[in-house]
């Protein structure tokens, strides 16, 4: 049997799950907070979990002037200090920073590329890995267009093996922008090379929705209009801006966590069945009920949407201040510390039944979730005495983080002679039924990445549609002042206003 | 961890099933008064695992540390073929773990089923009614098998995916061959797993990773030497593990024996195969090392010659590849090495869901080379 023309027949049945071919991962914005605390830690732990290719290399670009040696170092203390690996083991350390390279890169400096290149084939020569490469951009947004185009001038968007380019969010800050960006990206790149990245994808309940939603058959019956009254996504943090101020201030939380994370985790709640698992035939239902959402005019916005901003309060039992004191923020601030948006989807599937997206920071507690609501029963069979609790309707609750699982609500006889009725949790626990860690979203990301599966990245097509929808609330919000802000205490489930436009559509905000 | 116990005498199923109620109930109370937390319990699955001979905690340690992974119903059954006495009696207990500072205890039950004599042979027909309906079930045979024994048929009827472990075997060379013929027979109702093989998994990534790199690959139509270094236990003549080595590559890349494992020499072992004409030789060396592979070394013809090896760092602690093309020699990856305890091991087993094709492949090879 011929071998060499073929696949490794060795690494058949090996449990390695999944081992990508080998290559060099290129990541610009080399010195930054992201390499340091995710990327490159994220890497290690591949390694670790023997994951990694068997020639593999990582290539740090900034426009810092660090040695090999000088690079090494700082990395090796990013894998000592964010590591999240178990015990360290001093050899793998050194045997994964000897992989590791620097080019001190400009993109407004043409020879740094040309540097780059030729250390790039260096690499390929010495350590086998065969000019298959992965650009990761982590650098501020606005030097993604300049290193895509230095990069396409030395050719290196298209080298002997595969190459592929991992651009961080935000991807761009409207529509306009997003179409600009996305054009200079595609002068170089083909589409199917890039992968924009969304980290939230690669959380493990994430993924679990479309195997809750397509490997089970109790649960597709019911989703749909006829079963479920409405559903609502939320992603709370407890923490506020922190040192991000500044960035935080020319985002906020529509930008920040509506228009990419949930917005993502929406389209796998309500999305067709793909026809395969295949990474396109997945982005392209996606694409289709981000398309079928309703979209609505600036005269429309404050039927579809509420922003916030928190002001001074408590949380924990300790005082926190509010957003306009934080640093790098304007004391006269109008930037959006809570969003949310409802979405109409006008389909077969969806037609009556909103989507609430919700997001902010400095909520009483950090919790992603997404809530299920199923509709009521159409009659009330048992009487609530005064041993019963309130009636509550169904709700099927995926927990995101923390604690990953999912639970179900539904309404049970307490034992005794009377119909005294209680709401009980049905719980599945991630960490209890398998006793396994999941791995970090950036692992898995940086994996499929490598392996050439683009399924949890979005798509161009994706992010410009939900551009287009944002856009009204982004301008209206832009052309409001904040002057009721804060609107809301730090502590506290968000601004009241909030609270009664769900009122008014006789629903309410959960208090996860 | 904890363990709460309790006894009955024979196997009386609802009484079993009674004390373990009971058991919940008192976990739940003691939870709450104590930790004011109420207590999760789990079941992923049925867990059998069958021990002759041995000490009732030495196996329940093992079990425990699994159920931290694969909360089960595990049914532990200890025999003693040769007692003079017929008995047969079980005991339930519960098995509970932390799942993570202020979080909720994760507690599972154990049932044991000590059998003597020749109720021994009653242990299936006790096991059948204990099993958690709708949930899948794995054996795990502790000791070497006897293929054609009742008591052995009937667990693994019970199975989808039985685990055996060939190093319990006392001559793999007899053995391996009568397992393969058993598996052949059964694969198409149950998953076969064998804790040998598991053992391996370090050797082999290292080894198949070698040819990931597309530049090293057409090495693997050159091959013409294997040298297998294993330390062996005194009673066997070929490790088991070297046997599996040989096996996999023989399997993999489709080589022929050309006849079966020779000694020339008492600590050297080798075999000649055929590779579409080419010839190869696989050696065998034992040492006095503790049992398991020391080092794998693959040598393919050409210009300039090259020469693959992994092996186990001085320390143990790592397994490291070297290639070796003409004169040049270049390091290659490293990976960790733990010798594994078995309850890594069958934790590992118990996560695959499928068949082991390549597993079933290489010890369908097996008997050609011994």
């Amino acid at each position: 049997m011929e071998t060499a023309a073929l696949k490794n027949p060795l690494s058949e049945g090996l449990r390695l799950e999944r081992t990508p071919e080998p290559c060099t991962v290129i990541i610009f914005g080399a010195s930054g907070d992201l390499t340091m605390r995710k990327l490159i830690p994220a890497l290690f732990s591949l390694a670790q979990q023997n994951l990694l290719p068997a020639s593999f290399a990582v290539v740090g670009a900034a426009r810092s002037p660090f040695s090999h040696d000088e690079f090494r170092d700082k990395m090796k203390s990013a894998i000592e200090e964010f590591a999240d690996v178990g015990p360290q083991d001093a050899n793998l350390v050194d045997s994964f920073v000897s992989g590791i390279y620097y080019n001190p890169s400009d993109p407004g400096k043409p020879d740094s590329f040309q540097n780059l290149d030729q250390l790039l084939s260096q690499i390929d020569k010495d350590r086998g890995t065969s000019g298959n490469r992965l650009f990761y951009l982590s650098t501020p947004p606005s030097l993604y267009a300049p290193i895509c185009k230095a990069l396409g001038q030395v050719q290196l968007h298209d080298s002997k093996g595969w190459t592929r380019i991992i651009i961080e969010k935000p991807f761009g800050r409207d529509l306009d922008s997003m179409r600009a960006l996305n054009k200079d990206v595609l002068s170089v790149f083909e589409e199917d090379q890039v992968y924009r990245i969304d980290h939230y994808l690669g959380k493990e309940t994430v993924q679990n929705i479309m195997v809750l939603r397509f490997a089970n058959s109790i649960f597709e019956p019911l989703w749909s209009h006829h079963y479920i009254e409405h559903v609502q996504i939320t992603a709370a943090e407890s923490l506020g801006v922190e040192k991000r101020g500044g960035y935080y201030e020319q985002a906020g939380a529509l930008r920040d966590m509506i228009q990419n994370h949930l917005f993502q985790v929406f389209t796998l709640v309500a999305m067709e069945p793909p026809v395969s698992l295949a990474s396109n035939d997945v982005r392209d239902e996606k694409t289709k009920v981000v398309k079928a959402i309703r979209s609505f005019s600036h005269e429309e916005v404050p039927h579809f949407a509420r922003r916030g901003q928190y002001g001074a309060g408590s949380i924990n039992g300790k005082p926190v201040k509010g957003y306009r004191e934080e640093d790098q923020v304007d004391p006269q601030s109008s930037t959006d510390t809570y969003a949310a948006v409802k979405l109409c989807v006008d389909n077969w599937r969806w037609a009556g039944t909103p989507f609430y997206l919700r997001s902010a920071k400095r909520m009483p507690k950090r919790i992603s979730e997404i809530a299920i609501q199923f509709k009521r029963v159409p009659h009330g069979l048992f009487v609530d005495t005064e041993a019963s609790s309130p009636t509550e309707p169904n709700r099927l609750i995926v927990r995101v983080q923390p604690d990953e699982g999912i639970t179900v609500k539904f309404r049970a006889k307490l034992p005794g002679q009377a119909i005294n009725i209680r709401n009980v949790n049905m719980d599945f626990d991630y960490g209890t039924s398998f006793g396994k860690k999941s791995p970090e979203a950036y692992e898995r990301l940086l994996l499929d990445a490598m392996l050439g599966d683009s399924t949890l990245f979005a798509r161009g097509d994706m992010v410009e549609a939900s551009w287009e929808l944002l856009m009204p609330v982004l301008d209206v919000w832009s052309e409001a002042a904040g002057d009721k802000f804060p609107n809301y205490a730090a502590g506290s489930w968000g601004p009241k206003e909030s609270d009664d436009w769900l009122g008014s559509e006789e629903r309410q905000w959960r208090r996860p | 961890m904890d363990n709460n116990q309790t006894a009955t005498a024979g196997i009386d199923v609802p009484a079993l099933e009674r004390e373990i109620r009971s058991l919940w109930q008192q976990k739940a109370e003691e939870s709450l008064e104590q930790q004011g937390q109420e207590v999760t319990r789990a079941c992923v699955l049925n867990l059998i695992a069958y021990a002759p001979r041995v000490d009732a905690s030495e196996i329940a340690k093992v079990i425990s540390a699994v159920t931290s992974d694969h909360p089960s119903r595990s049914l532990v059954l200890l025999s003693q073929p040769e007692a003079p006495a017929d008995s047969l009696s079980a005991s339930v207990s519960s098995l509970c773990h932390s799942a993570g500072a202020g979080r909720q205890q994760v507690c599972s039950e154990q049932i044991l089923v000590t059998a003597a004599g020749k109720r021994v042979q009653q242990l299936p027909s006790a096991v059948r009614p204990l099993l958690v309906s709708d949930l899948e079930t794995a054996l795990w045979w502790r000791a070497e098998p006897d293929f054609e024994d009742s008591v052995f048929q009937e667990l693994v009827e019970l199975a989808y995916r039985v685990i055996l472990d060939s190093a319990y075997f006392s001559d793999p060379s007899k053995t391996l061959p009568k397992m393969a013929e058993f598996v052949q027979g059964r694969k198409a109702e149950h998953a076969f797993s064998d804790l040998a093989w598991s053992r391996l998994s370090p050797f082999r990534r290292q080894l198949a990773a070698f040819y990931d790199v597309p530049e090293y690959r057409s090495h693997l139509d050159r091959l013409g030497h294997m040298e297998i270094v294993c330390g062996r236990r005194r009673e066997e003549a070929l490790p088991v593990q070297a046997l599996l080595v040989a096996a996999w590559f023989t399997a993999r890349l489709g080589w022929k024996p050309l006849g079966k494992f020779e000694w020339p020499e008492a600590r050297t072992g080798q075999v000649r195969l055929d590779a579409g004409g080419r010839p190869i030789q696989i050696v065998v060396k034992t040492t006095a090392a503790e049992p398991g592979l020391e080092s794998v070394q693959l040598v393919a013809g050409g210009d300039p010659t090259a020469s693959f090896r992994v092996s186990l760092s001085q320390d143990r602690s790592h397994v490291q590849q070297e290639i070796r093309l003409g004169s040049s020699t270049r390091a290659g990856k490293i990976q960790r090495y733990q010798k594994r305890a078995e309850d890594y091991l069958l934790a590992r087993e118990l996560e695959v869901l499928g068949h082991d094709r390549v597993y079933e492949q290489s010890l369908a090879a097996a008997p050609s080379l011994v």
